[in-house]
């Protein structure tokens, strides 16, 4: 009930109470020297390096020709899903179920050793899907009906044999870890719509986060100013967003203005030091951040309407319902990327029992997936977001257990949507088992060049040098996929 | 029948395809195929002549780069004043010609500050300060730089500058991110070869070699450890893959930490930007090509090590029924699981292992090593698979073993350490160009093939010539690495700024001869860095203010190029964790040993998180010896740019974020700090609020309030006490809480609302500039 008292007004003090945020930026902006306040207060305004000579790290940068998208979303389905019993049917498999692979295919090495193994038939039917009848499984019903939106490629290929090297290349471009994530890279190349919210945010869909953890979005050798930054639920989205709940509001403002007044008699005293000024920035930033964030994953606003299309008042949909729903305000707000985790912590990793494993987690990601593409679309952001689903790879032909498969980084499938792509369209094929891409074959470094130019950043001029080597997203590979870009 | 080659044999095995592609590969092109080839080389095209042929015929530029000439003491520019340091004339002579004034001296609070972070991570007592302000004897600033190097305070600083080089990290990283629980031993071997000052070049030669020389050094065995220390797949089942991947890393981080060159760039193609071949770049390679590891090495002298065998095999003697009757029971089931284990491998890995041990070739006991691995089966496994009745007849033994009345000697201390597979290396190959190559060092330094001298161990003996041609003297490219890194940990910058790149790509020096003229000082002096620091932080650089009037301002020069004032830096993360605890009077100043657990902030997944220490003293131990995993990061270090510990960091980058503000003025931990630092200023000057304020002022700056600071805290003081007393009087039960002072003497607690005030005044300077940057 305390909830609802005006604080000023409970907490009375002997200075004049601060009213607002921007109340309380007046109030410590006014000595900062070589800062542009009203810059400071406008929003997507300024942001700080420590170095005012430079541009800002986040500040809006333009991209290196007209791009396509402004965001992306990247539903990341962690454990790698079955491309055979999902978007990319394959009856041959199902004719020769129980046999070995043909002798026309290679054995590949899979971590598992089920190169030698029968093939296991795949129980799904699939069925025409939209206008353009591409061909969605029915484990997928909902993401069917947004098929005319879907750009799915067939002949995806990757290098790693395991989760975390794979979910790392899918991420940072190779399977050692140390580089920069994808996000990382846009955030560096484009910096963010608004500096009050991190401009690259990672989600999951439970506690656990996928293999390898936060260096899925870290920056590697880049400037940890890049990262992405892993949203909770609750009214602590970030760690130590608030202050605990011992320390009252008006304490807390009262600190603060203490602090800039003795950072700003320290800078004063030591000329015009940009780092010093960057300092007392980063404590007003984190204030604002403070108050943007919550409001900007708090879904007490969305309709009913909105919610049933996501599914969140179901149980079985309701946490990946959440994350879609959230991204979606988050990209409204002018978050760059968002990466979201279905099935975080390998969950797609269906070594044996698919069946169970995979309709439970289609049964999950179904509904709110198509909820957030549809929501998107009548919003008008569709057109300026990129959606992607996939995983780290595939999945194997051959059966693992009697009633699994292993992990297929030889040919695997992934789709886009928005960012103006027509959609309702196939790319690539893999061979008649499904296992190795063999026609217009799609590397992650494809990928990854092809998601930035839709964003109008040059793989091959968005460099970071590193050790005397200017290093690039697609390390030293990457293509366009020319049916998407330029399409 | 003739028996077929080991090479003959893998190379037919590896008839496996990744990818669609058609081709069959050879091993060496497949463990090249599936490499993550960090090189952006390709798209640029060349800046400097390198124009290197296939044969090596390098141009005259690329032979005349400076990096490639012998390390000459050039002649001091003349004295200005009497007793000048000559690194003061060098930079003065490029201010005559720039224009530039230099800055004043700064003070000796200041200055004190200065070193004393620069040496020891660590802020100085205000004991110490005054001691030193006051101090009017001759030589003031030499005694004060000794006193801090011969401190064991700075090895523990300057180890971390090492660790971050060779990205050292206490677990495998990948997936399973397995915790490496020796791995401590690396860093206590290196905060205590700072402390004794090791030659540089003894420093190099145990690293790359410690195994190879003679004697059994417990430490230089330990010092090995440099060369496993990067990450591991506990699941890569293609081990010829993992073996490249292993070797290529130690390769690129020798070539970047020792010789300040990109020689990754190599790996696939002649450098584009630096006389570096292809074949440079394997004859690297080749030295490490017979490498493998011992995970399970006593660390015990010869004596300790024969003391402890014999009680070994006394207690053998009276246990090996017992242990028979064991390892029959369990053989099968061991046999059983380790087969399952075993499926998983590509054939080639199954023939390696089908291979007899005597029978095997130099290369397959390298892949067996990697495979054996991970078919290690665990007795814990092995049991839970037993059914009831052969588990019970386990545990009856188990309960005789213990029970025998012969205890078993406590084993020896372990490490990893790294060793030769054997005397014989396995071949080294261009990939691609199926070019075997022997070990060799750069080519345009020196063509011919490395001479190797035997050793008297069963290893090649390659590291140990590669060491010291690294620490040769007439290197030119180690000595000038080194100092190199060392005026930039003292100055922020290099003299080279691009510390880990020397080649043509990298920045050129800003002050050649100064340079040389260090690295002559260096190697004439026996590779000790003690006299370097002494001689550098006596110089009248290093005693310069940030900035005055009048002084090269940062527009005139706004890197500093020129060293004419002093650069302005933050606290780096460690030195911001133990300055917050030294400030706090937590600090537990314990030297080495096993790495302590922090109390990680909730909300932290769980996958990699640690088990804090249960004693809250261990969690106060200096950051050097705080668990350090590569899946996570300790959030406070790591929010101030703790480097990713899977790459080698020659010079951190410096962030400016609102993330590091939400840690420092909300985070629990920065919040504790505060408490405790309350706690110690009201039991050091009680609780009149003047008192405390300058008390505080005194922790945290070394120095006393000034009049408008006093002015400013009392109202601050009046301010927070009405907004407390106002929140306790609300009858608000949650709001009843506050944060108060830990440590204090209850007496000194009467006063709640100005206890908690306090703690928010201390937790103010603690987020405070003139705490968080160095003049």
């Amino acid at each position: 009930m305390h909830d609802s008292l005006d604080e000023n007004a409970r907490f009375p003090s002997h200075r004049p109470p601060v009213r607002s945020r921007r109340d309380f930026l007046v109030r410590c902006g006014a000595g900062f020297g070589a800062l542009p306040l009203v810059a400071l207060l406008s929003e997507g305004g300024w942001a700080f390096d420590g170095n005012t000579a430079n541009p800002s790290p986040l500040a809006l940068k333009p991209a290196h020709f007209a791009p396509r998208a402004k965001h992306v979303i990247f539903l990341f389905m962690d454990g790698g899903p079955s491309q055979l019993d999902t978007f990319d049917p394959k009856p041959k498999v199902n004719e020769l179920a129980g046999q070995p692979l043909p002798p026309s295919i290679k054995r590949p090495i899979t971590p598992m050793g089920v190169s030698n193994n029968a093939l296991l038939a795949s129980r799904r039917t699939f069925r025409p899907a939209g206008r353009s009848g591409i061909p969605v499984s029915d484990w997928l019903p909902h993401i069917a009906t947004c098929a005319d939106d879907l750009t799915v490629i067939r002949s995806c290929w990757a290098d790693g044999l395991n989760h975390v090297g794979s979910v790392c290349q899918m991420n940072t471009g190779s399977v050692l870890a140390g580089r920069p994530s994808l996000g990382s890279w846009v955030t560096y190349g484009l910096g963010t719509e608004n500096q009050n919210l991190p401009s690259f945010v990672v989600l999951t869909d439970g506690e656990r986060e996928p293999p390898g953890g936060a260096r899925n979005w870290g920056t590697g050798f880049m400037p940890g100013t890049y990262q992405g930054t892993r949203f909770r639920n609750g009214a602590q989205p970030v760690l130590s967003l608030q202050p605990p709940a011992r320390v009252a509001p008006e304490q807390q403002r009262r600190k603060l203005e203490l602090l800039s007044e003795i950072n700003r008699q320290h800078a004063l005293a030591r000329g015009d030091d940009p780092e010093l000024e960057a300092r007392i920035a980063s404590y007003e930033l984190a204030y604002r951040m403070q108050a943007e964030a919550p409001e900007a994953i708090d879904l007490a606003a969305e309709t009913a309407e909105t919610r049933r299309l996501y599914g969140l008042d179901s149980a079985p949909t309701a946490n990946m319902a959440r994350s879609c729903l959230m991204a979606r305000r988050l990209v409204e707000r002018g978050v760059r990327f968002v990466q979201i985790y279905c099935g975080s912590g390998s969950r797609w990793d269906a070594h044996s029992k698919i069946e169970q494993n995979h309709s439970e987690l289609c049964r999950a990601s179904d509904q709110p997936i198509a909820g957030l593409i549809q929501d998107l679309k009548r919003r008008g952001l569709l057109a300026e977001t990129l959606v992607i689903w996939g995983g780290e790879f595939g999945r194997t032909p051959m059966s693992e257990k009697g009633d699994g498969r292993d992990h297929n980084p030889y040919g695997f499938s992934m789709w886009m949507a928005g960012a103006g792509l027509a959609g309702g369209r196939t790319i690539g094929a893999t061979d008649e088992m499904g296992l190795f891409a063999i026609q217009d074959r799609i590397h992650v470094h494809d990928l990854h060049a092809t998601i930035l130019a839709l964003l109008g950043l040059d793989h091959k001029r968005l460099t970071w040098l590193h050790n005397g080597r200017d290093e690039r997203a697609t390390i030293n590979g990457g293509e366009l996929i020319p049916r998407i870009y330029p399409g | 029948m003739r028996p077929i080659s080991p090479m003959t044999r893998i190379r037919s095995l590896l008839s496996v395809v990744r990818g669609g592609d058609a081709k069959s590969h050879s091993w060496q092109a497949l463990a090249v195929a599936s490499l993550a080839v960090s090189c952006t080389c390709c798209l640029q095209s060349p800046t400097l002549a390198a124009a290197v042929d296939v044969d090596g015929a390098f141009s005259d530029a690329d032979r005349d780069y400076w990096i490639w000439q012998p390390v000459h003491r050039p002649r001091v520019p003349d004295l200005a004043i009497e007793n000048e340091c000559a690194i003061d004339a060098f930079l003065r002579d490029r201010w005559r010609t720039t224009g530039i004034t230099p800055a004043p001296e700064a003070d000796r609070r200041t200055f004190i500050r200065r070193a004393t972070f620069d040496l020891h991570g660590l802020p100085p007592t205000p004991e110490e300060v005054a001691a030193f302000v006051a101090d009017d004897k001759p030589l003031v600033y030499e005694r004060l730089v000794d006193r801090l190097l011969d401190s064991p305070r700075y090895g523990e600083h300057w180890a971390r500058y090492w660790l971050d080089l060779v990205r050292f990290a206490e677990s495998d990283g990948f997936k399973s991110d397995d915790i490496r629980p020796s791995a401590w031993r690396y860093r206590d071997y290196v905060i205590q070869a700072l402390n004794l000052d090791k030659p540089y070049d003894q420093f190099i030669v145990e690293q790359l070699a410690g195994d190879e020389l003679d004697g059994d050094d417990p430490a230089v065995r330990t010092a090995t450890g440099y060369l496993l220390l990067g990450p591991y797949e506990e699941n890569g089942r293609d081990v010829a893959d993992q073996r490249s991947n292993i070797l290529n890393d130690i390769t690129d981080v020798t070539g970047q930490v020792f010789l300040g060159l990109t020689i990754g760039c190599a790996r696939c193609h002649d450098h584009k930007f630096d006389p570096i071949l292809q074949k440079d770049y394997f004859r690297l390679q080749a030295f490490f090509a017979a490498l493998s590891f011992d995970e399970d090495a006593p660390l015990a002298s010869r004596e300790e090590e024969t003391r402890y065998k014999e009680r070994l095999t006394a207690w053998e003697a009276a246990t090996n029924e017992v242990r028979k009757q064991m390892a029959e029971l369990e053989a099968p089931y061991r046999a059983k699981i380790r087969a399952e284990k075993r499926v998983v491998f590509p054939d080639y890995v199954q023939v390696v292992l089908d291979t007899p041990v005597d029978r095997r070739a130099p290369l397959e006991v390298q892949m067996a090593a990697l495979a054996e691995r991970q078919l290690i089966v665990p007795t814990e496994e092995l049991v839970k698979r037993m059914p009831a009745e052969d588990r019970a007849q386990w545990e009856e033994l188990q309960t005789k073993l213990t029970g025998c009345g012969v205890s078993r000697p406590t084993p020896l201390p372990r490490v990893m350490i790294a060793k030769d597979i054997s005397a014989v290396a396995p071949p080294t190959v261009v990939p691609g160009k199926n070019v075997t190559v022997e070990p060799g060092f750069l080519t345009i330094l020196d063509a011919g093939p490395a001479r190797i001298d035997p050793v008297s161990k069963p290893s090649t003996g390659r590291r140990l010539a590669l060491a010291r041609w690294i620490g040769r003297p007439d290197n030119p490219l180690a000595a000038r690495v080194a100092v190199n890194r060392i005026w930039q940990q003292h100055f922020g910058r290099g003299i080279v700024a691009t510390s880990g790149d020397f080649g043509a790509q990298g920045e050129q020096p800003s002050h050649p001869e100064l340079l040389d003229w260090l690295a002559a000082q260096f190697i004439d002096g026996g590779f000790r860095q003690k006299p370097l620091h002494r001689l550098i932080m006596t110089s009248a650089a290093y005693r310069r203010a940030c900035a005055a009037p009048g002084a090269a301002t940062p527009e005139q020069d706004p890197d500093n190029t020129y060293w004419a004032r002093f650069a302005r830096r933050r606290l780096s993360a460690e030195q911001l964790r133990d300055a917050m605890l030294a400030t706090s009077g937590e600090l537990n100043p314990r030297m080495g040993g096993e790495s302590a657990r922090s109390e990680l902030p909730r909300g932290i997944s769980a996958a990699y998180a640690w088990k804090a220490d249960a004693d809250e003293t261990q969690r106060n131990r200096r950051s050097i010896y705080m668990f350090s995993r590569r899946n996570l990061r300790e959030p406070i270090l790591d929010v101030f740019d703790l480097p990713d510990p899977h790459e080698c960091c020659t010079r951190r980058i410096e962030t400016t974020t609102a993330p590091q503000a939400l840690q420092l003025m909300n985070g629990q931990w920065s919040l504790d700090r505060a408490r405790a630092f309350a706690g110690r200023v009201l039991g050091a000057c009680g609780g009149n609020p003047d008192q405390a304020v300058s008390c505080a002022y005194r922790m945290a700056f070394a120095r006393n309030p000034e009049a408008h600071e006093l002015a400013a805290s009392q109202r601050f003081f009046v301010d927070q006490r009405a907004i407390i007393a106002d929140r306790l009087a609300g009858g608000i039960p949650v709001f009843q809480s506050v944060l108060l002072p830990r440590g204090a003497p209850p007496a000194a607690l009467a006063d709640r609302t100005g206890a908690a005030a306090l703690v928010d005044f201390c937790h103010v300077l603690l987020n405070s500039s003139e705490f968080l940057y160095v003049d």
